[in-house]
């Protein structure tokens, strides 16, 4: 246990720092980037908007978008900011291991003695790195929310989520409480009953550990560029296929059930979540132990 | 015993048959490219996709045309919206599939071959081929190939689409009549030939992708030597890519009517029209400069330093 804990100190340490410090500060980037852009959209639609709550700040990063449905005569439109996100949190994990494991990684795994110590302190390596993108998004949603003067809670307004294109229309009347004549919101911005998000927030990070897990354990075996492009393309089906086992499905925030009708619950999501990062630990643990880690060199991998 | 000749005519006349520098690194680099698992393996990924994408949009078209066809006397059937042209993956943007498969299609067309030169130079390959030939021989030849692999690993696919789609539904004239299920408008860039010549439109959407296509692996292959590691020189194009569009998009909504916005990166111009955004010629060739420019911008930059 010990030997493992080392590992993942040692990870953590190197991985963390010089290998995925960039990356690190390109998500946040692009984090920052799609909070703004979709502050300033809310701003835009909702001119008396002042302050955002935090769950509202996370809203902005993580909301996904409506299901589709395939026989309406609306277009399907790539949730390009949401992908944006969850794009760049998968390119943080893309190669290191693989890197690592092409080079010095080969000679701590003989080391070890034990290939299991490397496999698990590598899977601590990529949830580390999920908990760290999904702090990232915090810290960036504190920050407008602190700036802009709103509150420090995990709950959103009704109509600042309709506005961003999410949630059920029915259901956000609901909670806020009838139209107007106008056939506008009947509470204004700030008066509003908020509805609580915590349990779609803290099904991110564990979701997103799922789905970086995935791209690992393709990228170990297939290469990194296979990982990334599996790591991308699990969430994205969520936007096309409501299947609940997809870890998508829960890295969409305005699909909660708090939010719409029909939507994902929190409690089947940390399911899901350790459904998946337990079966890819165990299966890729399994695969590792046989394969052939000596002969790669640093750089063959595609 | 002389085995090498050395007589005058000999050696014009070999220097007649031998290609030049250029075609020699150009038919060496297009072996590799074409020869390669990566490019193999992009475009079975890429082929496999379409064809699929084609046979569910095929029996889709041919399920909702029999159910429609009850109600023909008494309701609009839209039989255009189900032809061979319209269901054509650049075409169908109302349909869910088209935008998943062009977001990956940079990406496949990017791993054929626009990763080799950072692997050439990593590998210690560069330093042996450029002790021997002109580094700007060298770079245009391998331009020229990852052009070439890019271009084919996106347009294939799409022929072997609308191919399986003439297959399996008719191939309909696409009519003004049905635009709403199509949303091909008139703003739709060379909307006027699809609808009067669709053959011909799509001979010409093929030979646009194509240089699209081929533009952006020339364009990853020029930004892969800003990069140390073969995976970000092939990644950090596509995240750049949809992070321009995503900011593009909000800015539209935020600025201005979507009329005087138009769709800027190549996720968009692989399609007829983007999800939000139209686009027009003017909007292509801008994307062309700019794929262009990074082509051979960043070599011209990186050509100062050491490469070995």
């Amino acid at each position: 246990m010990r030997g493992i804990l080392c590992l993942v100190a040692s990870d953590v340490r190197y991985g963390m720092g010089d290998a995925v410090r960039g990356r690190l500060a390109l998500f946040a980037v692009a984090s920052t980037v799609v909070l703004f852009l979709s502050y300033a959209l809310a701003n835009v639609m909702i001119p008396e908007l002042e302050g955002v709550t935090l769950g509202e700040s996370l809203l902005f990063v993580w909301r996904g978008t409506r299901p589709y449905v395939a026989q309406s005569a609306l277009p399907f439109k790539v949730p390009t900011q949401w992908l944006a996100v969850i794009a760049c949190a998968t390119y943080v994990c893309a190669d290191y291991p693989v890197r690592d494991l092409s080079g010095f990684g080969a000679q701590v795994v003989v080391a070890c003695g034990n290939r299991w110590k490397w496999w698990l302190a590598r899977c601590c390596w990529v949830v580390a790195c999920a908990l760290t993108c999904f702090l990232i998004t915090v810290a960036v949603g504190l920050a407008l929310t602190v700036v802009s003067g709103g509150e420090v809670s995990l709950s959103v307004r009704p109509e600042v989520v309709d506005v961003l294109g999410v949630g059920s229309h029915d259901l956000l009347l609901a909670a806020a409480g009838g139209l107007t004549t106008d056939g506008d919101y009947s509470l204004g911005v700030g008066t509003q009953p908020q509805i609580p998000v915590i349990g779609a927030v803290l099904a991110i990070p564990a979701l997103l550990a799922a789905s970086m897990m995935l791209e690992f354990v393709v990228a170990l075996f297939a290469g990194p560029v296979a990982g990334f492009a599996v790591g991308v393309a699990v969430p994205f089906a969520s936007t096309l296929i409501p299947a609940g086992w997809l870890p998508g499905a829960y890295l969409m925030m305005g699909r909660t059930s708090a939010l719409m009708r029909g939507g994902t619950s929190p409690a089947i999501a940390a399911v899901v979540a350790g459904a998946w990062i337990a079966s890819l630990a165990i299966a890729g643990g399994i695969a590792f132990r046989r394969m052939d880690i000596l002969g790669r060199r640093e750089g063959d991998a595609l | 015993m002389r085995l090498i000749p050395t007589d005058a005519s000999s050696e014009a006349t070999r220097a007649e048959c031998c290609p030049s520098p250029f075609l020699r690194a150009l038919g060496l680099e297009c072996r590799r490219a074409f020869g390669g698992r990566p490019f193999l393996v992009c475009l079975a990924i890429g082929s496999v996709l379409a064809v699929t994408i084609a046979v569910i949009e095929g029996i889709s078209a041919r399920d909702s045309m029999l159910q429609a066809m009850e109600y023909a006397d008494k309701s609009w059937v839209a039989a255009f919206s189900h032809g061979a042209y319209a269901l054509w993956l650049p075409m169908s943007i109302m349909r869910p599939l088209p935008g998943p498969y062009f977001l990956l299609a940079p990406l496949l067309a990017a791993t054929a071959y626009a990763w080799s030169m950072r692997s050439d130079l990593d590998g210690g390959y560069a330093a042996s081929i450029l002790v021997r030939t002109n580094p700007s021989c060298y770079y245009c030849a391998k331009a020229c190939a990852t052009f070439l692999s890019g271009g084919t690993v996106i347009a294939v696919p799409l022929a072997l689409n609308l191919t399986a789609l003439l297959c399996l539904v008719p191939a309909y004239q696409p009519s003004v009549l049905d635009v709403v299920y199509t949303g091909i408008w008139t703003r739709v860039f060379d909307s006027s030939l699809y609808y009067t010549h669709p053959a011909a439109y799509a001979v010409k959407r093929l030979a646009i992708d194509f240089l699209l296509g081929g533009l952006w692996s020339t364009a990853t292959l020029g930004a892969s030597l800003l990069f140390r590691s073969k995976v970000t020189a092939l990644v950090a194009p596509l995240l750049a890519a949809i992070t321009l569009q995503s900011v593009w998009t909000t800015l539209r909504s935020l600025l201005g009517t979507a009329s005087l916005w138009s769709s800027i990166t190549i996720l968009d111009h692989l399609k007829a029209r983007g999800d939000a955004l139209y686009y027009d010629g003017w909007a292509v060739l801008a994307d062309v400069a700019a794929l262009l420019a990074v082509s051979a911008l960043v070599p011209l930059v990186k050509r100062r330093r050491d490469v070995l």
